[in-house]
């Protein structure tokens, strides 16, 4: 199986869009960001049940 | 544990809901999370990763109600019936009801029913372009195929960070 490299940056980019997805999430739930500007960002929700 | 709320699918909302016996509404989203993927260094592609969320949908604040956690329960473990599904839980320390909100859900891992099927392991790392503290958990059913690939990537975070900084 092939492996791929990944530096620091790139992981650093990774998880600090889980913090603002998540972010971005919780402000949608409450209400305070419509569904339009979720999309943009590219969040996908799932109905993994 | 007590008997858990009712919770259903909001097609509208795109989440799951359950109502408490104080008339609070709770959100639970799962959002598709690629994460383990992006810092992979196999080729092997890691699906059904989730990254969950759950939130009151007001700001009222509501007297403990134990219900909540069974309801959390039961939708977690209902989540983990497919047992290649994967779930991340994180949150930064700049925002200190994040990490309240990170140690809430520990607890309610910690007094889970479904915790000898249901593995966590918790992740912590400073990035130091910030100086933020994350703390992740990364949860997974023990019978997932592709625990390898994801405990590797999810490990991954961690070795890069600590190495390269």
């Amino acid at each position: 199986m092939k492996t791929k490299k990944q530096d620091m940056a790139s992981i650093i980019k990774s998880v600090t869009k889980m913090v603002s997805d998540k972010k971005a999430v919780r402000s949608y739930i409450k209400g305070n960001t419509d569904l339009k500007t979720i999309d943009k960002k590219g969040i996908k929700f799932a109905r993994p049940i | 544990m007590l008997d858990p709320y009712n919770y259903f699918f909001n097609e509208n909302t795109g989440t799951y809901q359950f109502t408490t016996k104080n008339n609070i509404v709770y959100s639970v989203a799962f959002i598709v999370d690629d994460t383990l993927n992006s810092v992979s260094t196999s080729s092997f592609e890691i699906k059904n990763v989730y990254q969950v969320i759950i939130d009151k949908v007001s700001n009222e604040v509501e007297p403990l109600d134990p219900r909540v956690y069974s309801t959390v329960d039961k939708l977690i473990s209902d989540f983990f019936k497919n047992v290649e599904n994967a779930m991340i839980y994180i949150c930064s320390d700049s925002d200190g009801k994040e990490l309240k909100r990170f140690k809430t859900f520990n607890r309610w891992y910690n007094n889970s029913l479904h915790k000898e099927i249901i593995t966590k392991v918790d992740n912590t790392f400073k990035i130091s372009s910030d100086e933020s503290t994350y703390y992740t958990a990364l949860l997974f059913h023990i019978d997932n195929p592709n625990v390898k690939y994801i405990l590797k990537s999810f490990k991954n975070i961690e070795t890069k960070l600590t190495t390269d900084n």
